[in-house]
């Protein structure tokens, strides 16, 4: 069996193995394990977790947004497969063959418990799921948590292995789900932006070290009433900056609202911790694969912007992935991975043959010249590697055998920088995007 | 003294009864609410006191209505308590 050989484990998973995956909105890979000043981890029990875990330390998502790489978290497919990347429009179809689908064919018993918003039923992402409950839009764990533990009984109780997908919004702006004590890591700051943080637009306010209270972001609207905002609310907030001179921050106010952000990845590591003791104190832990991950990351004003649907920087796709299969040992593993290697992963781990699609088995040997493939609502592609990233435009792709980035494109290694554009390096940069452009449908 | 038993018996009792309503129960999550408390306890004292709060916490949002057994501070089970069972959408103000 393939996947033993490749697990290299002591001891076999369980024949027929359940499945926890918790998805991190807007958890940034960069926070697992980071240190806060008194040098103490922000993320205890995810630490934990990985020391059991085989933990993917370059795994990006395949777009900066919830919808777009949820889609092809459950799919091993790209998000532009199924459609334009717009909210007003972006459905999958209800026989999409996610991974939920797969298993439930199988025998598994699906459930999802999910906090609504970009993850509401209306787009589809329901589907293969035999029951999925979508909580408050943009909620937190504190909410999904104890309705998947409700469920984790219910499916105890049952014969069937199980997959369950939890999901929830704690670190997506605003960063005020740790409740009363959301100030932890900004203590006795008392700014403007201490109330003003409360406001979930304040984050789209925010350009850099100006804050702009008279700003509306623009909004869209789908098809079933909902708004949503606008991803050219950035070009938005650049016009207006130019006739509003706006009001300007602190280093202490961005410490302050970066500093919220740690306390929400506090929070969801806390709740983190309590699925897995849950998962433990009914003694499911044995029989049951964990996956936790993110669907992107946020610009904490990295590239000037308090979001994450900005652009295709590492800030932005670079997710958390950690794997942990009972009786396999633990790992790190430096090559890249994605999250459309999830689907076949799960599908290799349930015995199931992984349906067509753009991932690889995590479990099986990791490519270290493999390159990643994302996108963005706003037309970015982009491809990461173990040398660096490479992102434009999708539609200047054609020109970018020039001598230079064309209009409108940009060119970034991992740590945003300038990338030598210049012959010979050219060739090479040009044939990893028209690579990745060619595998597009 | 065997006259008194009866009363030390009553004493004991109630010296247990009172032990027994006053204790924190147990945590129900050691691990992950041990982490955290340490985090919002600068001082190490094992309790999170008014100062430690009102520096951690919005302002006017007092320390009485989360202090579930009323005694100036938080305690890890209180700690825990706030974050099983506070609503964080209690902080969101409309936009403006």
């Amino acid at each position: 069996m393939p996947l033993l050989l490749s697990l290299g484990c002591a001891g076999a998973p369980p024949p027929e193995l359940s499945f926890l995956v918790i998805s991190m909105d807007t958890f940034r890979a960069d926070r697992v394990g980071a240190l806060d000043a008194q040098g103490r981890s922000l993320t205890p029990n995810l630490d934990a977790l990985s020391a059991e875990s085989r933990v993917y330390t370059r795994a990006f998502s395949q777009s900066n947004e919830t919808l777009f790489s949820h889609t092809a978290l459950f799919t091993g497919r790209y998000p532009s497969e199924f459609g334009s990347l717009d909210y007003r429009g972006y459905t999958l179809p209800p026989d999409t063959l996610t991974f939920a689908a797969l298993l439930s064919r199988a025998g598994w018993a699906t459930e999802a418990v999910v906090a609504g918003g970009h993850l509401s039923p209306v787009f589809g992402v329901n589907a293969g799921f035999q029951r999925y409950q979508s909580m408050t839009d943009f909620g937190s764990f504190q909410e999904t948590v104890p309705v998947a533990l409700e469920r984790l009984d219910a499916l105890a109780d049952d014969e069937r292995p199980f997959l369950l997908f939890v999901h929830g919004y704690d670190a997506h702006s605003p960063y005020v789900k740790p409740g009363p004590l959301y100030r932890v890591d900004a203590p006795g700051y008392d700014g403007p932006m201490l109330d003003a943080a409360r406001n979930p637009l304040t984050y789209e306010r925010v350009r850099w070290d100006r804050y702009y209270p008279g700003f509306t972001p623009p909004q869209l609207t789908t098809p079933d009433g909902r708004a949503f905002l606008d991803p050219e609310l950035f070009a938005g907030l650049e016009t207006f900056a130019e006739r509003i001179p706006g009001e300007q921050l602190t280093e202490a106010d961005i410490a302050f609202l970066r500093g919220s952000y740690d306390a929400a990845v506090r929070h969801v590591d806390f709740f983190v911790g309590v699925m897995l003791a849950e998962l433990d104190r009914r003694g499911l832990a044995e029989t049951t694969a964990v996956v936790v991950l993110a669907d992107h990351g946020e610009d904490l004003l990295d590239h000037g912007y308090f979001n994450h649907r900005l652009s295709l920087h590492d800030e932005n796709i670079a997710v958390p992935l950690i794997v942990r299969v009972p009786g396999a040992p633990p790992a790190r593993v430096e090559a890249p991975v994605a999250l459309v290697d999830v689907m076949p992963t799960l599908a290799g781990l349930a015995g199931l043959e992984p349906p067509p699609g753009r991932g690889l088995d995590l479990l099986e040997a990791a490519d270290p010249e493999r390159l990643i493939y994302s996108e963005s609502l706003r037309g970015d592609v982009s491809i990461a590697g173990l040398e660096g990233r490479l992102s434009l435009r999708r539609g200047d792709v054609g020109q970018s055998d020039g001598p230079a980035p064309p209009e409108g494109g940009w060119l970034t290694g991992p740590d945003g920088e300038a990338l030598d554009w210049s012959a010979p390096n050219r060739a090479a940069l040009t044939a990893g995007l028209v690579e990745a452009a060619a595998a597009q449908p | 003294m065997r006259q008194l038993a009866p009363l030390l018996l009553a004493l004991a009792l109630g010296g247990w009864a009172l032990q027994r309503a006053f204790a924190p129960p147990p945590l129900r999550y050691p691990g992950p609410t041990t982490a955290l408390f340490d985090r919002l306890d600068p001082n190490g004292d094992g309790r999170i006191d008014a100062e430690e709060y009102a520096r951690q916490s919005p302002p006017g949002s007092p320390l009485s209505a989360v202090d579930a057994d009323g005694d100036g501070a938080l305690s890890p089970w209180e700690v825990e308590l706030l974050y099983l069972t506070v609503d964080p959408v209690w902080l969101f103000a409309a936009p403006r």
